[in-house]
């Protein structure tokens, strides 16, 4: 995991397998990141692998943010990644950018 | 939930969109893209294909493209619905339009369910005009059509699960339903009120096929159709409606500027079009 | 007030009721001259079942009013019947048409549950915009006695992510309605409630197919290390239905343990659907091994477990099994070989090239059409190929030679795209070189756009031309 802040938002690079350990590791690590602004932008280009408790962790991490008020965007998405969100019903309520410019952009 | 909506492209949209048309006269137009999504992504994936691209080739070039066109026409024109839904224009056949048409001296009268879907309608006209004593005074027909063969095939079993029954009064079950495990079977004498049939209704000929009625129900199915079809539609209710004559349409629904040839009553909770 | 309006910034909000008459928009047209910045008029029509003449001129001439201006006039929350009123008296290019729940009070959102059209839409509105207020109205929904109701604002805080609900979620699994019930469970598996997975396992076995997939679902969210072993004495179950839940939920799990469950199943199992359900499964593992089970179960005696595991390998890769891919594509097994094309495809490789276009002349029409596709990524130079094929006589043939090309060479795609938008005739080659054209805009496209308007009696080609030159 690398973050930067871009465009006034931090913009975090996820990488790898995101299972039950990994994707608690990521939720710690995000968790920390709230303070430092108001829109934190998750890249999931070099995530190569995403099963259902990985996915378990993004929902609780996507919680924790709605209780703070901080907003959660999800760019880079493979098709594969971005089916396993389609099979939760909840990619309408994720916010699911195409590229990360676009996440990046939007107000 | 464990299968994903599989995205439609634009120009996938626009040629399923012509290929429904062709075969059915139905028109999706761009806002209810997200239907074509909901209602064929389970098959596009059955058919172990990932994109609507592929499933169109199927549809063009499959040895068995005919099936597959007709199981399509019916996953893409399923209606949900149950029984007694919208019940205040219910209430009004079996209160005012059947009594008014009665008292005219009418002793055959004929309704007809067009697009019935899975039966609920027809099945609850009959169930209220037998609760209102109706069947003494007048010898009812109810005719129920789909252009959904396999609805139609279902609607002749009359047999329901407790999704159909949301919202029905509690007597409504027991009384009407013999339950059997999770299945409630309708009780003979109501299912003989009813006759069932597969038809499109802007089929060349089908106001004349279907005969003459005294009371239309079309509810919430103009609306798959174009401004051409929808006319059609209109005009042709108007010719197969007796005088009087009440044809009731969706709540959100009117004819509008579609046909001045109706009277509009508007009661509670719903609005009759008359011919008189 | 029957008409009633309100300014914020540029942009001006207008509200019409069912009891408006044309009297009542004097002030109205009067407000625009106080606002010399206006850049939107919106014209909420929420509450409009029908539209009456005299209202729709009213209309029409905030648009002339304004128009002049370049000012939005967009018209929200449109019924279908104001809608096909307009439709008919062709006033619809004057507007934009939108959707604003924001202007629905709580109440008439939940109302609008029951219309299973945009019943999703609505939840999903409401969940990204919770507030202790639909908080409320959420739970006092959640006990209702109609299903409809009672189903969406289950999903809704579940979808928000509403923990405090979860009593009153975990009941409704106990509703006779089989929607509700799934919506308690799908709600719960978001919500992450560990407590209720003895009871999604026991949804499993549930007669309704929908409730059973949901359990399915949530025991993935929700799952520990000693699920697998729970999932694979169920796949020892002799209902059908129940092994291809098993499935699903062992695939999204993922992982070793749940991939040699389903392999041991796949070893095991007779039944064709389940098998074919398996196979589909198999291809949403990361592994080598996975890769390997498909192309071994490319032999299979039943042709939709064959067909599964070409597509799968669409999923998977190849993994280097290139030859054992190549040499199974024949002209009897048409799908299978189009599935199998579509994996050689993703990475084209000259061997796989030279092949394809050697057996592309015997190939059946749909296969022609992946053959092309899967060339566009060749190696080597295949524009001689492309350009006989833009002359074939089915259109989908050309369409998908235009699209090849433009990914190897964009000047040539685009030329191609001005020639055929003018004489091709089929509209889906006209549109797909539309598309490219309005993506690359080339020089003088607009006058080429503008006078193809004027020709073209295509609906689809003539509103997508209108929407790129904006008018």
């Amino acid at each position: 995991m690398k973050n930067e802040m871009k465009n006034g938002k931090q913009l975090v690079s996820l990488s790898g397998e995101i299972n039950a350990q990994t994707g608690a590791e990521c939720k710690a690590f995000i968790i920390k990141l709230f303070d430092t602004a108001n829109i934190l932008v998750l890249s999931f280009d070099k995530v190569v692998y995403l099963n259902s408790s990985g996915l378990r962790e993004i929902i609780d991490l996507l919680k924790n943010a709605t209780k703070v008020k901080k907003e959660l965007r999800l760019c880079d998405m493979s098709k594969d990644i971005r089916e396993m969100f389609t099979f939760t019903g909840l990619e309408k309520v994720f916010k699911i950018y195409d590229t990360q410019a676009a996440a990046l952009e939007s107000k | 939930m464990l299968n994903n909506t599989i995205k439609i492209g634009d120009s996938e949209f626009l040629e399923l969109r012509d290929i429904i048309y062709k075969q059915s006269a139905i028109v999706f137009v761009e806002n209810k893209k997200y239907l074509l999504e909901n209602r064929l992504s389970k098959r596009i994936q059955e058919l172990n294909f990932s994109s609507f691209k592929d499933y169109i080739y199927y549809l063009k070039y499959d040895i068995n493209c005919r099936k597959e066109l007709d199981l399509m026409i019916n996953l893409v024109t399923i209606n949900e619905t149950y029984f007694l839904r919208e019940r205040p224009q219910l209430d009004h056949v079996v209160k005012v339009a059947l009594p008014e048409i009665i008292a005219k001296g009418k002793k055959s009268i004929r309704i007809w369910s067009a697009a019935c879907s899975t039966g609920e309608e027809p099945y609850s006209i009959a169930i209220l005009i037998k609760e209102a004593g109706l069947q003494s005074k007048a010898s009812i027909e109810i005719v129920g059509t789909d252009i959904n063969s396999e609805v139609v095939e279902f609607a002749r079993t009359g047999e329901y699960r407790s999704m159909s029954f949301r919202g029905a009064p509690n007597h409504f079950v027991p009384t009407y339903f013999k339950q059997d495990n999770v299945i409630y079977k309708l009780n003979d004498d109501i299912k003989h009120m009813v006759k069932f049939n597969v038809g499109n209704l802007t089929t060349l000929g089908i106001g004349t096929l279907m005969g003459k009625f005294d009371i239309i129900f079309c509810r919430n199915v103009l609306i798959y159709f174009d401004m051409d079809g929808k006319k059609k539609v209109i005009d042709m209710f108007y010719n197969t409606l007796n005088s009087p004559g009440y044809l009731y349409l969706g709540h959100s629904e009117s004819v509008n500027k579609l046909s001045t040839s109706y009277t509009v009553n508007v009661f509670g909770g719903g609005i009759v079009h008359l011919k008189q | 007030m029957s008409v009633t309006f309100s300014a914020v910034n540029d942009s001006v909000l207008i509200h019409i009721s069912q009891e408006a008459s044309d009297k009542d928009f004097g002030a109205v047209l009067e407000s625009f001259n106080n606002i010399p910045s206006l850049k939107e008029v919106r014209i909420d029509m929420k509450d409009l079942v029908y539209i009456e003449s005299e209202i729709q001129e009213q209309i029409v001439s905030i648009k002339k009013n304004v128009g002049a201006k370049s000012v939005h006039v967009v018209l929200l929350n449109v019924s279908e019947s104001v809608y096909t009123t307009l439709e008919m008296a062709d006033l619809l290019n004057l507007f934009i048409f939108k959707q604003d729940l924001s202007l629905y009070h709580i109440d008439e959102l939940v109302y609008m549950f029951h219309n299973p059209d945009v019943a999703n839409e609505i939840s999903v509105y409401i969940s990204s915009n919770y507030s202790p207020d639909f908080h409320n109205k959420m739970m006092e929904g959640a006990n209702s006695e109609d299903s409809q109701v009672r189903e969406h604002c289950i999903l809704t805080m579940g979808r928000a992510q509403d923990s405090d609900a979860t009593e009153v979620i975990r009941q409704g699994m106990d509703s006779v309605y089989p929607n509700v019930v799934r919506a308690s469970i799908l709600a719960l598996g978001w919500l992450g409630d560990c407590e209720s997975k003895e009871r999604f396992f026991n949804f499993i076995s549930s007669k309704d197919i929908e409730v059973a997939e949901a359990a399915g679902a949530s025991i993935s969210l929700v799952s520990d290390e000693r699920d697998p072993e729970k999932l694979r004495k169920l796949s020892e179950s002799e209902n059908s239905n129940i092994r291809i839940i098993v499935a699903g939920t062992l695939s999204l799990i993922n992982g070793d343990e749940a991939y040699a469950i389903i392999v041991k199943m796949l070893e095991k199992e007779r039944n064709e659907q389940v098998r074919t359900v398996l196979v589909q499964r198999i291809a949403y593992f990361n592994k080598p091994d996975a890769t390997e089970m498909l192309i071994s179960m490319l032999d299979d005696s039943s042709k939709s477990v064959k067909e599964a595991a070409a597509a799968g390998l669409g999923r998977t890769g190849l993994r280097g099994h290139e030859d054992e891919v190549l040499k199974r594509i024949n002209m009897e097994d048409v799908w299978l070989s189009y599935f199998a094309v579509k994996a050689l495809g993703q990475n084209c490789s000259a061997k796989s090239a030279k092949y394809l276009k050697e057996i592309y002349n015997k190939s059946e029409e749909h296969l022609r059409l992946a053959i092309i596709e899967a060339l566009s990524n060749a190696p080597s130079d295949m524009d001689n190929f492309f350009a006989e094929r833009l002359f074939d006589s089915n259109e989908d043939i050309r369409k998908v030679t235009l699209s090849a090309i433009y990914k190897s060479n964009k000047k040539t795609a685009i030329a191609k795209s001005v020639k055929l938008l003018e004489d091709d005739p089929s509209w889906l080659v006209r549109y797909k070189a539309l598309e490219i054209i309005s993506i690359e805009k080339p020089a003088g496209y607009k006058k080429v756009l503008t006078k193809i308007k004027k020709k073209d009696n295509n609906r689809n080609i003539q509103e997508k031309i209108a929407s790129v030159l904006g008018i």
